[in-house]
Protein backbone atom coordinates (compact mmCIF):
# COMPACT_ATOMS: atom_id res chain seq x y z
CA UNK A 1 0.00 0.00 0.00
CA UNK A 2 1.42 3.37 -1.02
CA UNK A 3 1.71 6.34 1.31
CA UNK A 4 -1.17 8.12 -0.44
CA UNK A 5 -3.45 5.10 -0.18
CA UNK A 6 -2.70 4.85 3.52
CA UNK A 7 -3.53 8.53 3.95
CA UNK A 8 -6.79 8.10 2.03
CA UNK A 9 -7.79 5.15 4.18
CA UNK A 10 -7.04 7.12 7.31
CA UNK A 11 -9.12 10.09 6.09
CA UNK A 12 -12.06 7.82 5.24
CA UNK A 13 -11.86 6.23 8.70
CA UNK A 14 -11.72 9.62 10.44
CA UNK A 15 -14.66 10.92 8.37
CA UNK A 16 -16.83 7.92 9.21
CA UNK A 17 -15.93 8.34 12.88
CA UNK A 18 -17.47 11.83 12.88
CA UNK A 19 -20.82 10.19 13.57
CA UNK A 20 -19.49 8.52 16.72
CA UNK A 21 -19.51 11.93 18.44
CA UNK A 22 -22.80 13.08 16.90
CA UNK A 23 -24.77 15.21 19.36
CA UNK A 24 -28.56 15.17 19.20
CA UNK A 25 -30.07 18.64 18.70
CA UNK A 26 -32.41 20.09 21.30
CA UNK A 27 -35.91 20.94 20.18
CA UNK A 28 -37.13 24.51 20.62
CA UNK A 29 -38.83 24.87 24.05
CA UNK A 30 -41.70 26.70 22.34
CA UNK A 31 -42.22 23.93 19.80
CA UNK A 32 -45.78 23.15 20.89
CA UNK A 33 -46.79 26.82 21.07
CA UNK A 34 -45.49 27.36 17.53
CA UNK A 35 -47.24 24.23 16.32
CA UNK A 36 -50.51 25.29 17.93
CA UNK A 37 -50.25 28.73 16.33
CA UNK A 38 -49.59 27.19 12.91
CA UNK A 39 -52.52 24.78 13.22
CA UNK A 40 -54.82 27.59 14.33
CA UNK A 41 -53.82 29.87 11.45
CA UNK A 42 -54.33 27.01 8.96
CA UNK A 43 -57.77 26.45 10.46
CA UNK A 44 -58.58 30.17 10.20
CA UNK A 45 -57.58 30.24 6.54
CA UNK A 46 -59.81 27.24 5.88
CA UNK A 47 -62.74 28.80 7.74
CA UNK A 48 -62.08 32.13 6.04
CA UNK A 49 -62.31 30.55 2.61
CA UNK A 50 -65.67 28.97 3.48
CA UNK A 51 -67.03 32.16 4.96
CA UNK A 52 -66.02 34.02 1.84
CA UNK A 53 -67.22 31.43 -0.63
CA UNK A 54 -70.36 30.04 0.94
CA UNK A 55 -72.84 33.00 0.90
CA UNK A 56 -71.88 33.95 -2.63
CA UNK A 57 -72.08 30.38 -3.88
CA UNK A 58 -75.38 29.84 -2.12
CA UNK A 59 -76.88 33.02 -3.57
CA UNK A 60 -75.69 32.23 -7.08
CA UNK A 61 -77.08 28.70 -6.86
CA UNK A 62 -80.42 30.03 -5.62
CA UNK A 63 -80.68 32.54 -8.48
CA UNK A 64 -79.82 29.87 -11.08
CA UNK A 65 -82.37 27.47 -9.59
CA UNK A 66 -85.01 30.20 -9.51
CA UNK A 67 -84.53 31.03 -13.20
CA UNK A 68 -84.49 27.34 -14.13
CA UNK A 69 -87.82 26.91 -12.34
CA UNK A 70 -89.37 29.96 -13.99
CA UNK A 71 -88.17 28.85 -17.43
CA UNK A 72 -89.54 25.33 -16.94
CA UNK A 73 -92.88 26.67 -15.67
CA UNK A 74 -93.34 29.08 -18.61
CA UNK A 75 -92.41 26.35 -21.09
CA UNK A 76 -94.80 23.93 -19.47
CA UNK A 77 -97.70 26.39 -19.56
CA UNK A 78 -97.11 27.26 -23.23
CA UNK A 79 -96.91 23.67 -24.31
CA UNK A 80 -100.07 22.79 -22.34
CA UNK A 81 -102.02 25.60 -24.08
CA UNK A 82 -100.84 24.48 -27.52
CA UNK A 83 -101.52 20.84 -26.82
CA UNK A 84 -104.96 21.48 -25.43
CA UNK A 85 -105.85 23.63 -28.50
CA UNK A 86 -104.69 21.11 -31.06
CA UNK A 87 -106.30 18.27 -29.10
CA UNK A 88 -109.70 19.94 -29.28
CA UNK A 89 -109.45 20.48 -33.03
CA UNK A 90 -108.37 16.88 -33.57
CA UNK A 91 -111.33 15.68 -31.54
CA UNK A 92 -113.74 17.86 -33.55
CA UNK A 93 -112.33 16.65 -36.88
CA UNK A 94 -112.50 13.02 -35.81
CA UNK A 95 -116.25 13.27 -35.05
CA UNK A 96 -117.11 15.71 -37.88
CA UNK A 97 -117.93 18.49 -35.50
CA UNK A 98 -117.23 22.17 -35.86
CA UNK A 99 -115.56 24.03 -33.06
CA UNK A 100 -116.39 27.50 -34.36
CA UNK A 101 -119.80 28.92 -35.22
CA UNK B 1 -50.47 7.62 29.60
CA UNK B 2 -50.38 4.48 27.43
CA UNK B 3 -50.25 4.84 23.64
CA UNK B 4 -53.69 3.32 23.12
CA UNK B 5 -55.30 5.55 25.72
CA UNK B 6 -53.55 8.58 24.27
CA UNK B 7 -54.72 7.77 20.75
CA UNK B 8 -58.25 7.11 21.97
CA UNK B 9 -58.34 10.50 23.71
CA UNK B 10 -56.95 12.34 20.67
CA UNK B 11 -59.55 10.66 18.46
CA UNK B 12 -62.18 11.91 20.90
CA UNK B 13 -60.93 15.46 20.29
CA UNK B 14 -59.00 15.90 23.53
CA UNK B 15 -56.45 18.66 22.87
CA UNK B 16 -54.60 17.98 26.12
CA UNK B 17 -53.92 14.45 24.92
CA UNK B 18 -52.56 15.81 21.65
CA UNK B 19 -50.30 18.18 23.54
CA UNK B 20 -49.10 15.26 25.64
CA UNK B 21 -48.28 13.28 22.49
CA UNK B 22 -46.35 16.21 20.99
CA UNK B 23 -44.38 16.84 24.16
CA UNK B 24 -43.60 13.16 24.51
CA UNK B 25 -42.35 12.71 20.94
CA UNK B 26 -41.21 16.16 19.73
CA UNK B 27 -37.55 15.46 20.48
CA UNK B 28 -37.60 12.16 18.60
CA UNK B 29 -39.40 13.61 15.56
CA UNK B 30 -37.23 16.73 15.47
CA UNK B 31 -34.00 14.70 15.69
CA UNK B 32 -35.13 12.40 12.91
CA UNK B 33 -35.76 15.40 10.68
CA UNK B 34 -32.39 16.96 11.63
CA UNK B 35 -30.70 13.64 10.84
CA UNK B 36 -31.98 13.80 7.27
CA UNK B 37 -32.01 17.55 6.64
CA UNK B 38 -28.96 18.77 8.64
CA UNK B 39 -30.68 22.10 9.12
CA UNK B 40 -32.48 22.94 12.36
CA UNK B 41 -34.99 25.48 11.05
CA UNK B 42 -36.07 23.21 8.19
CA UNK B 43 -36.20 20.27 10.59
CA UNK B 44 -38.46 22.19 12.98
CA UNK B 45 -40.75 23.12 10.12
CA UNK B 46 -41.01 19.51 8.93
CA UNK B 47 -41.43 18.23 12.50
CA UNK B 48 -44.43 20.56 12.84
CA UNK B 49 -45.84 19.16 9.61
CA UNK B 50 -45.42 15.65 11.03
CA UNK B 51 -47.59 16.51 14.04
CA UNK B 52 -50.15 18.31 11.89
CA UNK B 53 -50.46 15.15 9.80
CA UNK B 54 -50.72 13.04 12.95
CA UNK B 55 -53.55 15.27 14.21
CA UNK B 56 -55.31 15.10 10.85
CA UNK B 57 -54.89 11.35 10.30
CA UNK B 58 -55.06 10.01 13.82
CA UNK B 59 -58.14 7.96 12.86
CA UNK B 60 -55.94 6.06 10.34
CA UNK B 61 -53.66 4.80 13.11
CA UNK B 62 -54.85 1.26 13.80
CA UNK B 63 -52.30 0.42 16.47
CA UNK B 64 -50.62 -2.32 14.38
CA UNK B 65 -47.26 -0.74 15.16
CA UNK B 66 -45.96 1.34 18.04
CA UNK B 67 -46.88 5.02 18.02
CA UNK B 68 -43.18 5.96 17.90
CA UNK B 69 -42.69 3.73 14.84
CA UNK B 70 -45.58 5.46 13.07
CA UNK B 71 -44.08 8.85 13.94
CA UNK B 72 -40.64 7.79 12.65
CA UNK B 73 -42.24 6.70 9.36
CA UNK B 74 -44.05 10.00 8.88
CA UNK B 75 -40.94 11.99 9.85
CA UNK B 76 -38.73 10.05 7.40
CA UNK B 77 -41.25 10.39 4.55
CA UNK B 78 -41.79 14.10 5.17
CA UNK B 79 -38.04 14.75 5.35
CA UNK B 80 -37.39 12.87 2.11
CA UNK B 81 -40.29 14.69 0.40
CA UNK B 82 -38.79 17.98 1.51
CA UNK B 83 -35.38 17.02 0.06
CA UNK B 84 -37.01 15.97 -3.24
CA UNK B 85 -38.90 19.26 -3.38
CA UNK B 86 -35.67 21.19 -2.82
CA UNK B 87 -33.95 19.23 -5.56
CA UNK B 88 -36.82 20.01 -7.95
CA UNK B 89 -36.54 23.70 -7.02
CA UNK B 90 -32.83 23.52 -7.68
CA UNK B 91 -33.42 21.93 -11.11
CA UNK B 92 -36.12 24.45 -12.04
CA UNK B 93 -33.77 27.23 -10.89
CA UNK B 94 -31.13 25.82 -13.19
CA UNK B 95 -33.51 25.80 -16.18
CA UNK B 96 -34.74 29.27 -15.33
CA UNK B 97 -31.14 30.44 -15.38
CA UNK B 98 -30.53 28.73 -18.73
CA UNK B 99 -33.66 30.10 -20.41
CA UNK B 100 -33.23 33.51 -18.85
CA UNK B 101 -36.48 33.71 -16.90
CA UNK B 102 -36.72 36.76 -14.71
CA UNK B 103 -37.51 34.99 -11.47
CA UNK B 104 -34.50 34.53 -9.26
CA UNK B 105 -34.50 31.02 -7.80
CA UNK B 106 -34.62 30.72 -4.04
CA UNK B 107 -31.38 29.59 -2.47
CA UNK B 108 -31.80 25.88 -1.85
CA UNK B 109 -28.34 25.02 -0.58
CA UNK B 110 -28.69 24.90 3.16
CA UNK B 111 -25.51 23.03 3.89
CA UNK B 112 -23.36 26.17 3.98
CA UNK B 113 -24.24 26.92 7.62
CA UNK B 114 -23.17 25.01 10.70
CA UNK B 115 -24.12 21.36 10.64
CA UNK B 116 -26.15 20.51 13.74
CA UNK B 117 -24.80 17.69 15.90
CA UNK B 118 -21.26 17.94 14.54
CA UNK B 119 -18.43 19.59 16.51
CA UNK B 120 -16.83 22.73 15.07
CA UNK B 121 -13.58 20.89 14.34
CA UNK B 122 -15.39 18.22 12.32
CA UNK B 123 -17.67 20.49 10.27
CA UNK B 124 -15.76 20.00 7.00
CA UNK B 125 -15.54 16.25 7.45
CA UNK B 126 -19.21 16.18 8.40
CA UNK B 127 -20.15 18.01 5.22
CA UNK B 128 -18.21 15.52 3.09
CA UNK B 129 -19.79 12.61 4.95
CA UNK B 130 -23.36 13.91 4.64
CA UNK B 131 -22.87 14.54 0.95
CA UNK B 132 -21.75 10.94 0.56
CA UNK B 133 -24.75 9.73 2.59
CA UNK B 134 -27.09 11.77 0.42
CA UNK B 135 -25.77 10.06 -2.69
CA UNK B 136 -26.67 6.59 -1.36
CA UNK B 137 -29.83 4.85 -2.57
CA UNK B 138 -32.92 5.90 -0.60
CA UNK B 139 -33.26 2.69 1.42
CA UNK B 140 -29.56 2.55 2.28
CA UNK B 141 -29.73 6.16 3.33
CA UNK B 142 -32.79 5.63 5.55
CA UNK B 143 -31.30 2.54 7.23
CA UNK B 144 -27.91 4.19 7.73
CA UNK B 145 -29.35 7.45 9.08
CA UNK B 146 -31.78 5.78 11.46
CA UNK B 147 -29.11 3.45 12.82
CA UNK B 148 -25.99 5.62 12.87
CA UNK B 149 -27.48 9.08 13.52
CA UNK B 150 -30.72 8.34 15.37
CA UNK B 151 -29.20 5.43 17.24
CA UNK B 152 -32.01 2.99 16.47
CA UNK B 153 -31.24 -0.72 16.76
CA UNK B 154 -31.49 -2.92 13.65
CA UNK B 155 -34.75 -4.30 15.03
CA UNK B 156 -36.23 -0.81 15.37
CA UNK B 157 -35.07 0.05 11.84
CA UNK B 158 -36.87 -3.05 10.50
CA UNK B 159 -40.09 -1.84 12.16
CA UNK B 160 -39.82 1.69 10.77
CA UNK B 161 -38.90 0.53 7.28
CA UNK B 162 -41.26 -2.44 7.39
CA UNK B 163 -38.63 -4.82 6.02
CA UNK B 164 -36.95 -7.96 7.38
CA UNK B 165 -33.93 -7.96 9.65
CA UNK B 166 -31.77 -9.53 6.95
CA UNK B 167 -32.77 -6.71 4.56
CA UNK B 168 -31.66 -4.09 7.08
CA UNK B 169 -28.37 -5.94 7.64
CA UNK B 170 -27.83 -6.07 3.91
CA UNK B 171 -28.75 -2.39 3.46
CA UNK B 172 -26.33 -1.40 6.23
CA UNK B 173 -23.54 -3.53 4.81
CA UNK B 174 -23.95 -2.02 1.34
CA UNK B 175 -24.32 1.51 2.74
CA UNK B 176 -21.02 1.24 4.65
CA UNK B 177 -19.26 -0.30 1.64
CA UNK B 178 -20.57 2.40 -0.72
CA UNK B 179 -19.68 5.16 1.72
CA UNK B 180 -16.10 3.92 2.01
CA UNK B 181 -15.88 3.81 -1.78
CA UNK B 182 -17.36 7.29 -2.25
CA UNK B 183 -15.21 8.83 0.46
CA UNK B 184 -12.15 7.07 -0.94
CA UNK B 185 -12.81 8.58 -4.36
CA UNK B 186 -13.37 11.98 -2.79
CA UNK B 187 -10.08 11.96 -0.87
CA UNK B 188 -8.24 10.57 -3.90
CA UNK B 189 -9.09 13.83 -5.67
CA UNK B 190 -8.78 16.15 -2.69
CA UNK B 191 -5.53 15.14 -1.02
Amino acid sequence: MTEKEKKIEEEVKKTLEVLDDYQQSQVNPFFFAKLEHRMRSQEEIKTGIWQFAMPKLALATLIILFFCNVFTMVNQLNSTDENSGSGLENFAEQYYLTTSQ
Amino acid sequence: MEDQELIHNIKAGNQKAFRHLVEQHQQQVFNTCVGFLHHEADAEDIAQEVFIEVHRNIHKFKGDSKLSTWLYRIAVNKSLDFIRKKKRQKRSGFFQAIFGFDQIPEPVETSKGMLPGISIDDQDRGRVLFQAIESLSENQRIAFTLHKIEGLSYQEVTEVMDVSLSSVESLMHRAKKNLKKKLGNYYKNHL
